[in-house]
């Protein structure tokens, strides 16, 4: 549109004329209140309805967490390790004051050692030939039992490899005392196998507590102040036994799994070779339960990017490179089962290597079979001759138990087995240990948590679970304390469940990183407007009453 | 040719158009049934039927989270044998929309709109006819598609309108349970209750000056009474109170996020959690803030408020859909006389019409095509809640200048400026 620059002109003096002539006519009081009424109406919307709903939407709910015992569990209530160690002696040629003779010298032999610093260890005679019985209610970590055998002319100590008794042969010419002096110290002898038997369980659980940030490390082997020439060795023994156990579950799912670059072997008897080889273990591993499946199949080569294996000519064997067992699995190809229900999976690989790929083994060590930590193990069967379509029981017994030594080391076992419920045991007493740990500082994080970040709301659910996490600690040392060490394991896995639920619950999370900037941005693009209109109204109203209140 | 002759023939011909649309293109009602348009998640006819089979083989229609309407909606359908099911609620809906048109006659015939009990309008004298106001409304496509898509939206509008002739006649009890029934089937007419008891109030108590509050309060009571009847006769009917949190609660939390021509759905999509239940709040305050600033200011004009606030709840609900635009649309030419001041109306009729082009085109691409996202969808609503508020904002300015011409008749036809 074109303006006729003269017409315009006119136009803006005409409208200036009326400016100075006209003055706005008043305003008749009807719509001047009528006006202030519905700002009224509009602000008691605000003010009446609105205002509450905002406090009673966005208020943070924070249930009360009991922050002062969270954080005592995390910082030293959780190192008591008050352990008990209840020695049971079957001696029933002895007599009473005999026994108590030998307990005396075990010791004081024990006592130079430092392995049982941290655990308390205590006697029970629970036969002897004269004596009194004494029962403890707490469970027995070793029974001792004495033989006489008269040909014997230095006490033996050896551990039963079924069950937790250690057998002491002696002649009862090594009772006699010249004036108190003993010819042989049969107490000494018990004492340095006690000390051989027990030293693995001391050692890890001084790990434990000094890995853990909120313990007390100054007696601890692994204290970082600590100059023992070993410290390094021993630290990163441990170390490597932590890292390849995987964490207790009550559950564990086994799957094994043949793989084969060939046609054969198209079956495999493993159901029975599980039933007789592997079944006794996993039954007889009380603490968790176990799921198992196998799977078989063929013509599935080695990994693309691993090198091809290369003859030894001397050996005559073909070599993996050590480098290159990452490599061996077709992570890609392989269908390897992730984890199936509710445990955690270990799998394990049988591999039967082509025909002119044999035998396969490794570089260096020459074995075949190898733990890959936390995931599993891998045999390799080297099978002499023509592999047979199915292979037998018998062909798998060797894998196998390649398999249930991996499975061990796997759930947490030491590396040189000693008795199996022996183990059992030590294995409860540590992951106890560790779940309370683990749990304790779940919990302190979480009051850390709460503590610091004031904006984040606490859901009555958390704060229930922590209780509950706390009351399933207390439960946990309690029992373990006394002795009781399977209920005592229970308690922890339920205390260290619920602390992690606690801690990652969804609507606390969420939360967390929602600054308070950023609330500006979600009030803001709505809220803004209607509120400057709102406010803007609202002051004209207030300004236009105030000078007629003064005339 | 006689006025009745007149209504005869122009109903008659509104009811054959939808009746030839019915049976000449049988799949149409489907078709329409089916687009978010037409069909929100509380008037679906598709979930009405789906809730009637649940219901009629006695499972609770409330369960699985599809059916969230009154029961005795329930009741009425199931009636219905099934085998003439199509054909008798074709004619049930074809009825529903004359009979609108009926109540809108009426409403056009008291000459309220501009001529109220305490406000007389200068520009009075010019109106449409009636019959000219109904076949607006009726010839609308807006309306022709939502008989089609078939919404028990429908219903309420009928009772809305009812509400609004009963109470133009004096009826203000008829009035008042028709509203009640209006609320009860959708919720958001219960918003109307105080412009339409102030427009009873005004038409019952001729020529006395001054709000006589018993009269208001006696028939908010009544109100609630009708209400808490209807409630209870749902409770007769299917046993249980569950109908209260899937149909009132899903419109109160918006539990069903189905797009729809509405400003609710994709701003609670992208909503964090946990400021959820402050902005349903907000959104809701908001809708509701307008009945008292409007009904304060424009209080010699309680028709025009009620119309205002059908219009302004046919964009502010949770589940708006065209139905809901075209009622007020029905309604809005009785203030033919506001017009000439009206200001930007090239603006929100391109907006309008801009909107229900792209509308359906924007949601293809999005559904079906894939070649959009949800931002196209809700870009298009927007453009049409902003035409509506344009529209609706305007129509509100033209009456405060109508009004104030009253007071400065000089001034009349000429432009104003600030001062």
């Amino acid at each position: 549109m074109e303006i006729n620059p003269k017409q315009s002109a006119s136009f803006v003096a005409r409208t200036l004329q009326n400016k100075e002539s006209k003055q706005p006519p008043a305003e008749d009081t009807a719509t001047v209140k009528a006006k202030a009424r519905v700002i009224f109406s509009f602000w008691s919307v605000v003010l009446f309805l609105g205002l509450p709903l905002w406090l009673w939407t966005t208020s943070i709910h924070r249930a009360n967490l009991p922050v002062q015992e969270m954080l005592a569990w995390a910082n030293g209530k959780a190192c008591e390790v008050d352990v008990p160690l209840l020695f049971d002696i079957k001696a029933p040629k002895l007599t009473h004051s005999e026994a108590q003779d030998i307990i005396r010298g075990t010791s004081h032999a024990i006592s130079s050692s430092k392995n049982f610093d941290i655990q308390r260890v205590q006697w029970q005679l629970s036969e002897t030939l004269d004596g009194p019985r004494s029962r403890n209610s707490e469970e027995v970590a070793l029974s001792i039992e004495f033989l006489e055998d008269s040909s014997s002319s230095a006490p033996i100590a050896q551990l039963l490899l079924q069950s937790k008794t250690l057998l002491v042969q002696y002649s009862p010419a090594m009772l006699r005392s010249n004036f108190g002096v003993y010819s042989v110290d049969i107490g000494k002898v018990i004492g340095e196998k006690l000390d051989e038997i027990f030293v693995e369980e001391q050692l890890s659980i001084e790990y434990l507590l000094a890995s853990y940030s909120g313990c007390n490390k100054q007696l601890s082997r692994f204290s970082s102040t600590g100059n023992n020439a070993d410290h390094f060795e021993l630290s990163a023994k441990q170390a490597r036994r932590r890292t390849r156990s995987l964490k207790y579950a009550p559950t564990y799912h086994i799957s094994i799994s043949l793989f084969t670059p060939g046609p054969v072997p198209t079956s495999w008897d493993i159901e029975a070779a599980i039933s007789e080889y592997l079944l006794p273990l996993l039954e007889s591993y009380s603490i968790s339960n176990f799921t198992v499946d196998t799977q078989l199949q063929l013509y599935a080569p080695f990994s693309p990017s691993m090198r091809s294996p290369e003859f030894d000519w001397i050996k005559q064997q073909w070599i993996i490179r050590e480098e290159d067992l990452g490599g061996f699995m077709d992570t890609a190809n392989w269908p390897l089962s992730p984890n199936i229900g509710a445990g955690p999976t270990l799998n394990f690989i049988l591999y039967v290597p082509d025909e002119s790929l044999r035998p396969l083994v490794i570089n260096g060590s020459g074995d075949h079979s190898w733990i890959i930590p936390q995931w599993g193990g891998v045999s390799i069967l080297n099978h002499v001759g023509r592999i047979p379509t199915i292979l037998s029981k018998e062909h798998l017994r060797p894998v196998l138990l390649t398999f249930s030594r991996q499975l061990l080391s796997l759930l947490g076992a030491s590396d040189n087995p000693t008795s199996f419920p022996q183990q059992l045991q030590m294995l409860t007493r540590i992951h106890t240990l560790s779940l309370i740990l683990s749990a304790s500082s779940t919990l302190g994080s979480l009051a850390q948590l709460a503590e610091s970040l004031a904006t984040i709301p606490i859901p009555e659910e958390v704060a229930l679970r922590v209780t509950r996490a706390l009351d399933h600690l207390q439960m946990a040392q309690r029992n373990s304390h006394a002795g009781r060490f399977r209920s005592a394991l229970e308690y922890a896995r339920l205390a260290k469940a619920e602390a992690e639920k606690a801690f990652f619950e969804k609507d606390m999370v969420s939360q967390v990183y929602f600054p308070d900037e950023h609330k500006v941005a979600v009030y803001l693009p709505l809220l803004g407007p209607i509120g400057v209109t709102l406010l803007a109204s609202l002051f004209k109203e207030i300004k236009k009453r105030r000078p007629t209140k003064s005339q | 040719m006689g006025r009745l002759l007149q209504q005869v023939l122009l109903f008659a011909a509104a009811a054959l158009l939808r009746l030839i649309l019915f049976l000449v293109f049988p799949s149409l009602p489907d078709f329409f049934t089916g687009r978010v348009e037409v069909s929100t998640p509380v008037t679906s006819f598709k979930r009405l039927q789906e809730g009637l089979f649940l219901y009629t083989r006695n499972v609770s229609p409330y369960d699985g989270g599809v059916f969230y309407q009154p029961p005795l909606l329930l009741t009425l359908f199931s009636f219905i044998p099934d085998s003439i099911f199509t054909t008798v609620t074709a004619l049930l809906y074809i009825g529903l929309d004359l009979a609108s048109a009926q109540a809108l006659i009426e409403i056009a015939d008291s000459k309220l709109s501009g001529h109220e009990l305490f406000y007389k309008s200068p520009r009075r004298h010019s109106r449409w006819g009636s019959l000219a106001v109904a076949a607006a409304f009726l010839f609308n496509p807006l309306t022709v598609i939502s008989c089609l898509g078939r919404p028990t939206s429908i219903f309420s509008n009928y009772a809305i309108l009812l509400a609004i002739s009963k109470a133009i006649q004096g009826k203000t009890g008829n009035a008042i349970i028709a509203l009640s029934m209006a609320a009860y089937q959708s919720m958001y007419p219960a918003i109307l209750l105080l412009p339409l008891l102030l427009l009873a109030h005004d038409v019952s108590t001729q020529g006395i000056i001054g709000t006589d509050t018993g009269f208001l309060v006696r028939h908010a009571a009544l109100f609630f009474g009708a209400i808490s009847a209807l409630f209870g006769l749902s409770y007769l009917v299917t046993g249980s109170w569950e109908f209260f949190a899937s149909t009132y609660g899903n419109q109160l939390l918006l539990v069903d996020l189905t797009p729809n021509i509405g400003l609710w759905w994709y701003f609670f999509i992208e909503m964090f959690d946990s400021f959820r239940e402050f902005f349903l709040g907000v959104f809701w305050l908001h809708l509701l803030s307008y009945v008292g600033g409007l009904s304060v200011r424009l209080r010699t004009q309680p028709l025009f408020v009620t119309i205002t606030m059908v219009g302004l709840i046919a964009v502010f609900i949770p589940y708006p859909s065209i139905s809901n635009a075209s009622i007020y649309l029905g309604l809005f030419p009785l203030y033919k006389h506001i017009f000439p001041l009206m200001r930007t109306t090239f603006i929100y009729t391109t907006a309008l019409l801009y909107s229900i082009v792209l509308g359906p085109a924007f949601y293809y691409l999005w559904i079906y095509a894939g070649s959009g996202n949800a931002n196209f969808f809700y870009a298009i609503t927007l453009v049409w809640g902003l035409g509506f508020s344009l529209l609706i904002g305007d129509s509100i300015w033209a009456t405060l200048r109508d009004e104030w011409e009253v007071t400065r008749p000089e001034m009349k036809d000429k432009p104003i400026r600030q001062i």
